[in-house]
Formats: structure tokens, sequence, C-alpha cells
């Protein structure tokens, strides 16, 4: 039964790119009703404990079942997905509004694969998928040659990290001889290290955190629902999910822990700077995912992998609006360029919609990613104070950058911008996703974390009090930054040093320089020596054979030819004599006999003299023969 | 008489006959060349009915029959000659040309 959480959006997509129908109505109705019926059967799942096993060979079984984690984050998909396809049906360009939701239904399914997964198999088809999903969808508007550009960009950066899966699963078969995660807990030694190193490879290359991040960047090709999706609950989401699930086997690794919360640490960090000074709407937003899912990281690592998927949660939910509401502004203005949107006065439900999103992204209580934000700090202080500290200080950055968005794209500009209001179901979209933010505010209430905790069987982190207030003044700190920015350097990021900050510090021209280039050229230089030196041999044969070749034709117009000639000269004076000794005999025979017979008439004629007397007397002779005859006989 | 001697006679009676139909130009002597050929065949009928078969009926019934047909061959041996000398003129067998092929 739980494979029907995989299949219904799966077939749903097919269904719906079968149909035909490209009304929008239609397609958000589909869209919606499948996304409805699977939080339904989510929730039924994660009550009645489902599970799913399908033989595949008598080696290889593939499993599925779900933890309380893994029913939060399969519950989470479908209900995040759900406002942002409606709205996708609504918001996006007519040309291909088929295939987007069709392949959107399809992202959802191969995403609900990797959450529900119990084995390295199932995760690793779920995650293939949902990279070939995402390329797909980020080269949507194909039309466009640079968009397909970026989502080969993309594919190609996630692929790369996918190559750490592949050894995990593979590292984890050998080890124990299964792909189950059950029996992860056998492997030991180099096996367990190989297993960890590529998983948090691949975690890390689809959660864009440092050196995979810029990757986000190019994904914002995309359409603004896919991007939405992609940084809310899918893709973006699997990285960290994946090191939240399989915590407790990795954690045994010495360098796990140090591992990632370095990377997320890192990404959390850099991230935030490069979104202060990001000046496009959704690259932005982008780094923003970055770093809050190096917090996730960080959350992993110090061993609370219960407040990552909290944190998961949370910033789906506060993702989602904003870049709905950054799509929404961007139709608007016909770009995505913070200094050109002020649209507060246009689009004033969305603007408050937003802003109560950015409120969240920025930390600020009583919103419950303030309170994820604080559990990832209390986590961190359990390893060390500065660790909590510097997760404060990325939470201070988000509020930065949490108030420039907002100040920039839903501000009041002077004079006020006029703009055509969204669609009902836009609104609907955001207005349902902000609220779903509010009502996470209850975490801030400790009975309700309490019971939270319990049925998910965890312990969150003790909270500091000092903590606490150093948030709440970094938070404070970095709105009132955030605001300063936008009003006295509304330009920031366009141009000069910010500019190469705001493009991940000068990342992908580095690897561009450190990678790329030196691949093209190493290969370029191989090429060349295999045309020289490698080529050598073959061509050296194929002169050889040439010559040979050469050397037998000549002999063969000598002596074959000659054969040739002397046997076509004997056949045509063969021929030539059949003909005549042919003709002689076979006008010779009939005419001969025809002379024969003519003379032979001839004579008969004579006999007939038309006198009685020789007839008689032929009979007489002929009477005196037979007589004759008969008396020899006798 | 023994039948030698009976054979003997219808031989030379066939002989004279034959002689006759090859020698005489008249039609009227070829006629009675083939009716004496003709007496001699009866000759031999009757002389080997009466000396060899011990007088059985069929011999006597061939021996007429023969005699019927000279009789038969004689008519219209004559009637033939008759109406030929009626329509040319002729009476010997050289006049006579259009049986030539």
């Amino acid at each position: 039964m739980l494979w029907m959480l995989v299949l219904l959006p799966m077939l749903a997509g097919a269904a719906l790119f079968a149909a035909g129908s490209e009304r929008r109505a239609w397609l958000a109705l589909v869209a919606g009703a499948t996304m409805a019926a699977m939080v339904l059967l989510a929730t039924f799942a994660a009550a009645g404990s489902w599970h799913g096993e399908l033989l595949w060979s008598p080696m290889l079984v593939l499993h599925v079942a779900l933890t309380p984690l893994s029913a939060a984050v399969a519950l989470l998909v479908p209900a995040v997905a759900l406002p942002v396809l409606a709205y996708a049906a609504f918001h996006e360009e007519r040309p291909g509004l088929r295939r987007l939701l069709a392949l959107l239904l399809l992202f959802v399914g191969a995403m609900e694969l990797l959450v529900i997964a119990a084995d390295l198999l199932t995760l690793l088809i779920g995650w293939e998928l949902v990279g070939a999903c995402s390329w797909a969808l980020i080269a949507h508007q194909w039309r466009d040659a640079s968009r397909p550009a970026s989502g080969l960009y993309a594919s190609v950066m996630t692929r790369l990290g996918d190559l750490g899966m592949f050894l995990a699963a593979m590292a984890a078969f050998a080890g124990s001889g299964s792909f189950a995660y059950a029996d992860l807990a056998q492997l030991h030694g180099l096996p367990l290290a190989l297993l960890t190193f590529g998983l948090l490879l691949s975690a890390a290359s689809k959660s864009g955190q440092l050196p995979f991040s810029p990757w986000l960047f190019r994904a914002m090709a995309g359409p603004t629902s896919v991007s939405a999706l992609l940084h809310a609950a899918t893709m973006v989401a699997a990285g960290a999910y994946l090191l939240a699930r399989l915590q407790p086997e990795l954690s045994r690794v010495a360098w796990f822990a140090p591992a990632t919360i370095a990377i997320g640490l890192t990404t959390a960090l850099a991230g935030g700077v490069v979104a202060i000074v990001q000046s496009h709407a959704k690259k932005l937003l982008a780094a923003s995912t970055s770093a809050h899912f190096g917090l996730m990281f960080i959350a992993v690592g110090a061993g609370y992998p219960a407040v990552a998927v909290a944190h998961l949660v949370a910033h789906a939910c506060f993702k989602a609006p904003l870049f709905l509401a950054a799509g929404i502004a961007g139709q608007r203005i016909d770009g995505y360029t913070l200094a050109r949107m002020r649209l507060g006065h246009a689009l004033p439900w969305v603007a408050t919609m937003s802003g109560v999103a950015a409120l969240a992204l920025a930390g600020v209580p009583p919103l419950g990613a303030a309170w994820t934000k604080e559990a990832i700090a209390a986590a961190g202080g359990q390893i060390s104070p500065w660790l909590a500290a510097a997760v404060l200080l990325a939470g201070g950055l988000s509020a930065v950058y949490a108030a420039r968005f907002q100040g920039l794209a839903f501000g009041f500009g002077d004079p006020p911008v006029q703009a055509e209001p969204p669609h009902r179901i836009e609104r609907m979209a955001i207005g349902l996703l902000a609220l779903v933010t509010l009502v996470l505010s209850l975490l801030w209430l400790p009975r309700i974390r309490a019971a939270l905790g319990e049925l998910l069987g965890v312990v969150w982190p003790a909270s500091d009090a000092l903590a606490l207030a150093a948030s709440l003044l970094l938070a404070a700190l970095g709105l009132a930054t955030g605001y300063l920015l936008v009003r006295r350097h509304p330009m920031l990021g366009q141009a000069g040093a910010p500019a190469a900050v705001a493009d991940w510090w000068g990342l992908p021209t580095l690897l561009r320089m450190s990678v790329s280039m030196p691949v093209l050229l190493l290969a370029s230089a191989a090429a060349r020596a295999d045309d020289a030196l490698i080529d050598a041999a073959p061509r050296a044969v194929a002169w050889l054979g040439r010559r040979t070749a050469t050397r037998i034709a000549r002999d063969d117009d000598a002596v074959v030819d000659r054969g040739v000639r002397a046997t076509e000269t004997f056949t045509t004076a063969l021929a030539v004599f059949g003909r005549r000794l042919g003709e002689r005999i076979a006008d010779g025979l009939p005419e001969g006999a025809a002379a024969l017979v003519s003379l032979g008439g001839l004579d008969a004629r004579r006999l007939q003299t038309g006198l009685s007397q020789h007839y008689v007397a032929m009979l007489a002779i002929g009477g005196a023969l037979l007589t004759v005859i008969l008396l020899l006989g006798s | 008489m023994s039948l030698q001697a009976i054979l003997l006679v219808a031989a030379a009676l066939i002989g004279l006959g034959l002689y006759g139909a090859l020698s005489q130009k008249s039609f009227v002597m070829l006629l009675m060349g083939l009716e004496l050929m003709l007496n001699g065949v009866l000759l031999i009928v009757v002389g080997c009915w009466s000396r060899s078969t011990d007088g059985d009926p069929k011999g006597q019934l061939l021996a007429i029959i023969v005699m019927a047909v000279m009789a038969v061959d004689m008519a219209i041996g004559f009637a033939l000659v008759t109406a030929v000398y009626r329509k040319r003129q002729v009476d010997v067998i050289e006049g006579l040309t259009t049986m030539k092929h």
C-alpha cells in the first residue's frame, strides 16, 4: 500500500499528460486532488505504519517503510506541493503547461519514493528520478537556449554527487550483502567510511552545499513553481533529509560530525553573505536555501536529526511562499532584478504574505522557523559555544537578507508602481503556505513541542535564555541592517566586488578555472597525443595495407587478368565453333529429312501411272512376295 | 484324284489368268483374266473342302460366296466397261488416263 504514495502522483502525471487538456482549472484540479489524496494517504500510512516490499530478484528486494521522521517529510512533500502545483497551473506560461504539471507530479512521486525508501537501492532509484526530473524541469522553457544549458549544469553538478550515492550503495552491498538500511549497522571499517563519504558527497551536492552551491543559481532558470518546489520540499531537501534519516548509522564514523558541521557552517555563512549582496530576487532566495540547508547539516552533525527535519519543514513552509511571491513580482516587472521591484503598493496581499514568510526567514519569534533555528543553535552549543554563536550569526545574516528581499521586492516605491493583481488561486496558494508558517508558531508552546517530540520519539535540545537573547538581538540587528541596505544601497550587488561575492564568491569562475578548463585542456592535449602517438600505429598499418593492396592489385592485373582474358578468348572460340556446328546440325537434320521425304513423295507419285495393268502387276508382285515369305516361313 | 493335282490345275488357272490380266489391252480380256484367277481360287477352295474337311458345310458356303462374288464382279465390270465406252469411245486400257496422279 505504501507504494501507492509513489505510484499515485506518477500515474496522475502520466494521465494528465495523456489526457491532453490544457485548461488551467482542469490541470490545477487534477494536480491539487492528487496532492490532497497523497496527504491523506501519507497520514494513513504514518498512522498505520505501512510498509512495502517488492521482490526484484532473489538478491535484490526493494523496501519502503516509514519512520517518524520520514513520515513527517512524506507528509510535508505533498502538503507543500499542493499549493505550489495549483499556483503553477495558473501562473506559468501556456506553452508546455501540461508537460510542466505532469513533470512536477512525477517529481513529487520520485521525491516520495526517496523519502519512504528503506534501502539504498530504492533510495538510489528515487534519487536518480529526482535528478532527471529536475533537469527536465529546469530546462522546461527550452526555446531559450540558455535554459537547457542551465539544466545541464545543474544536472552535471548533482550527478557528480550521485557518484557518491553509487559508491555508498556499492560499499554497503560489499560490506553487508544487502542494501537495506536495517543492515547498515553491520558495516564496519572501510565500507562504513566509504558509505559515509559517498552519502555525504551526494547529500552535499543535492542540498547545494559548498562547493556544489552554484548549481542552485543555474537552477533559477526554471519556472518559479519549479524553483519553489525544488527548494522547499523536493530535490534540495533530499540531501539534508537523507543525512537526517541515516544519521544513527553515519555518526559511527568519527569524522562524520566534524565534516558535516564544517560543510554546513561554511555554506551557512558564505551563503548568507552571498544572499545579502545578491541583486536577483530568486538567486537571493536560492543562496538563502543553501545557507539554511547548511544549518540543517549542522544540526545533523551535532546529533539532532529531528531538529534538522523540523527546520526542513519550517524552511519549506516559508521558502515556498517567498518563491511564489518572487515569481509574481518577477512577472510584473518582467525580470527578477530586486532594485526594480518595489511592488508593495501594487500587490498588497502578496506583499503581506511575503512579509510573514520573510519574518520567518529572518528567524523572528514567535514564528516556527525561529524556534527551529534556536534549536539548531542549542544543538550546536552542545558541541561548542562558538558553533552556537556561528549559527546565531548565520541567523543574523538571514535576517539581513530577509529584510532586504522584503524591502526591495515589496517595499513602497515612489512613485507607486501599478500592476495587475495576481490570480485568485495564486493568492490562495501563497496565503495557505503563509498560514502554515504562522501555524508553526505553535512550536514555541512547550506542551505542543513535548507532544511532538513524543510523537517523533526524539528529545529536543535544551534551549538557553542567553542564546535566545543573543538570537533576538542579532535578528533585530540584521533586520535593521537589511532596512538600511534597502534605503542606502538599493543597487547593491549589481557591480564591483559585491557582484563578485554575489556569484558565490566567484566559485563558478574558480570551478571553471580549476576544473573545467584544466579538464578541457587535458582533453584536447590527450586528443592531440592520441592523434599523434596512438594513431601512428594504425596509420602505419593502414599505409602498409595500402601498399600491399597496390602491389596485389598490380599482380592481379598481370596474372589474374591474363587468365581471365585467355578464358574469355577460349570461350569465344568455343562459342563460334559451337554456333557453326550447331547450325549445321540443327538446320541440316530437319532439312535433309524434309528433302528425303519430298524425294520419296515424288517417286511414289511416279508409280501412280493410271494404268490398271501396272496396278494389277504390283498386286501380283505383292502377292508373289507374300507367298514367298509364307513359304520361307513354313 | 489327289489334292496336289487339283492345286496344280488351280495354280495353272491362276497363272493363266494373271498373264491374261497383265498382257491384254482390252477391258474385256482383262476381265476374262480376272475371272480365270478367281476360278483358280474357287477350285482351291472346293478341292481343299472335298479333300481335307470331310464335307464341312462351311467350305461349301465359301465356294458359293466366291461364285456369287464372281458373278457380281463380272456384272459390275461389264457395266463399267459399257459406261466408259459410251462416254469416251475407248475400249482399251491405255485410253483411260484419268486415274493418273
